[in-house]
């Protein structure tokens, strides 16, 4: 009987502790929107490989996107989920050869810098394969969702069908490799880029730059990175030209192992001025007995 | 092409999906964030939870209780991202650290150090004590949720409940200490 009233004083205080949280139904709705999308556009990334080769490529695949940060790529996402890798890929072949009219050259090779985080991407949402009654047609968002639809707009360049971005594709020197992403949380009027940088060996320099050049509205909202306390020290500046400039710098004495570690920056922006094409980023890395920084550098 | 023909179960599914987003996300968003313990992740693991939901709809529906089939896309969720979070931590940082915000309202030490308590227990046993004493599912729907067997919630939840139990009884004078099983 005391462990009776334990459990009900425990039930009390785990509900006083859920009411704290009160979800953003809106933010929420325009969340899964953007993932909705990006589920398609996962899905016409695998659509060039050949079956036999499809199932390791989309594992690597997968890897590369988890270590981009917060998103889990499709196969990471399904088997989380519980669904083996195998059925995964099933579903993921299915939704390619449901894709209608896109054609084999999208993804991966092409494009670069014309990120556009779009929710009008071209392919079906996966999961229904075969089944023509059940699957949800061209766009795959929920038009309930629909209202609070966020989008990264590449304003000035317009490309709005963009299935492929320069998002998720990665420049890799000797000691670091990067990429960027638009995080998937940006809308309209404010974005945040991302960088995954892996260090390949133990670094004793690690500096990361992100520049955003000027456009309408734009102003610096904040930037942060999956280093310990006091690990990096960032800055942001904002130059003569109306630019900014985010840069994480490795502290003085600190040493970064080999891993994966993301930086993000976020900014405000006028609804059309802003075209993330513009926005590029630079990392350079030294080791301790590098006598010449390695760094890779692109666009987003 | 075949876009035209589907349009009119599309758009009821969409509809469909709608609904039971807005009767859900609350409920699937608490679950959330008492599993992660931060209100970001929650948001995170929730809309990433409906996302997967929606990819999979025809199944959810199907299922004798979508809320649950979703319920247990979010355990899992979370539970990965606990796990990938203490890696990544790993010797910098206390899982426990991040459970430090927004205190407010009565008994507000009392209901942190009930966050911070959670935060302290493996992923498993967290799940099944929220989903027990939060939820008040059986312990056969737990273990459907969870995917493990009965035993083992039994075991899991008293251990659990008597670890909570240990960790906050010494600060609140409930006087409700009987520690029952170790």
């Amino acid at each position: 009987m005391a462990e009776d009233e334990r459990e009900l004083w425990l039930g009390e205080l785990l509900d006083a502790a859920a009411d704290q949280y009160e979800p953003d139904a809106e933010r929420l709705k325009a969340m899964v929107t953007a993932r909705i999308a990006q589920q398609s556009d996962e899905a016409s990334a695998t659509r060039e490989l050949p079956s036999s080769g499809r199932r390791a490529a989309s594992r690597s695949e997968a890897r590369r996107r988890a270590s981009r940060g917060r998103r889990l790529g499709l196969i990471g996402r399904l088997s989380l989920a519980g669904i083996p890798a195998g059925v995964a890929v099933a579903t993921i072949g299915a939704a390619a050869a449901l894709a209608v009219g896109a054609t084999a050259t999208i993804a991966v090779t092409t494009s670069h810098g014309h990120g556009s985080v779009t929710v009008s991407a071209p392919s079906s949402t996966p999961g229904h394969g075969g089944s023509s009654s059940q699957a949800p047609a061209a766009g795959g968002s929920p038009s309930s969702a629909g209202t609070t639809t966020p989008r990264a707009t590449s304003g000035a360049s317009g490309h709005a069908s963009a299935s492929s971005s320069a998002s998720g594709i990665t420049t890799s020197s000797a000691l670091v490799s990067a990429t960027p992403s638009i995080d998937s949380i940006s809308f309209q009027y404010w974005a945040q880029l991302d960088l995954a940088v892996t260090a390949k060996e133990p670094l004793t320099a690690l500096d990361v730059t992100v520049k955003v050049p000027k456009c309408d509205g734009l102003g610096a909202t904040g930037s942060w990175d999956t280093g310990a306390i006091g690990e990096f020290t960032a800055t942001k500046t904002t130059n003569s030209d109306g630019s900014i400039t985010y840069e994480f710098e490795l502290a003085a004495g600190q040493k970064i192992y080999p891993g994966t570690m993301e930086f993000a920056v976020q900014f405000n922006h006028n609804n059309t001025g802003w075209n993330v094409a513009d926005d590029t980023y630079y990392v350079s890395a030294r080791t301790a007995t590098s006598t010449s920084a390695s760094s890779v550098q692109d666009a987003y | 092409m075949a876009a035209t023909a589907l349009g009119a179960t599309d758009q009821a599914a969409r509809q469909a999906f709608g609904e039971f987003f807005t009767s859900h996300h609350r409920e699937l968003g608490r679950l959330a964030y008492l599993l992660s313990g931060d209100q970001d992740a929650a948001e995170d693991i929730t809309a990433e939870a409906f996302a997967e939901a929606w990819r999979r709809w025809e199944q959810v529906t199907r299922a004798d209780s979508p809320l649950a089939y979703v319920r247990r896309i979010v355990v899992n969720l979370a539970a990965d991202r606990i796990r990938g979070l203490t890696r990544e931590r790993k010797g910098r940082r206390l899982l426990g650290a991040t459970w430090t915000d927004r205190t407010h309202g009565p008994d507000v030490a009392v209901v942190a150090d009930v966050r911070a308590a959670l935060a302290r227990l493996p992923a498993r046993k967290r799940a099944c004590v929220v989903l027990r004493h939060y939820y008040g599912l059986s312990e056969q729907e737990t273990a459907r949720t969870l995917g493990i067997a009965v035993g083992t919630v039994k075991s899991q939840t008293s251990r659990g409940v008597a670890e909570l139990a240990e960790m906050l009884g010494t600060e609140s004078e409930k006087g409700r200490r009987r520690r029952g099983r170790g």
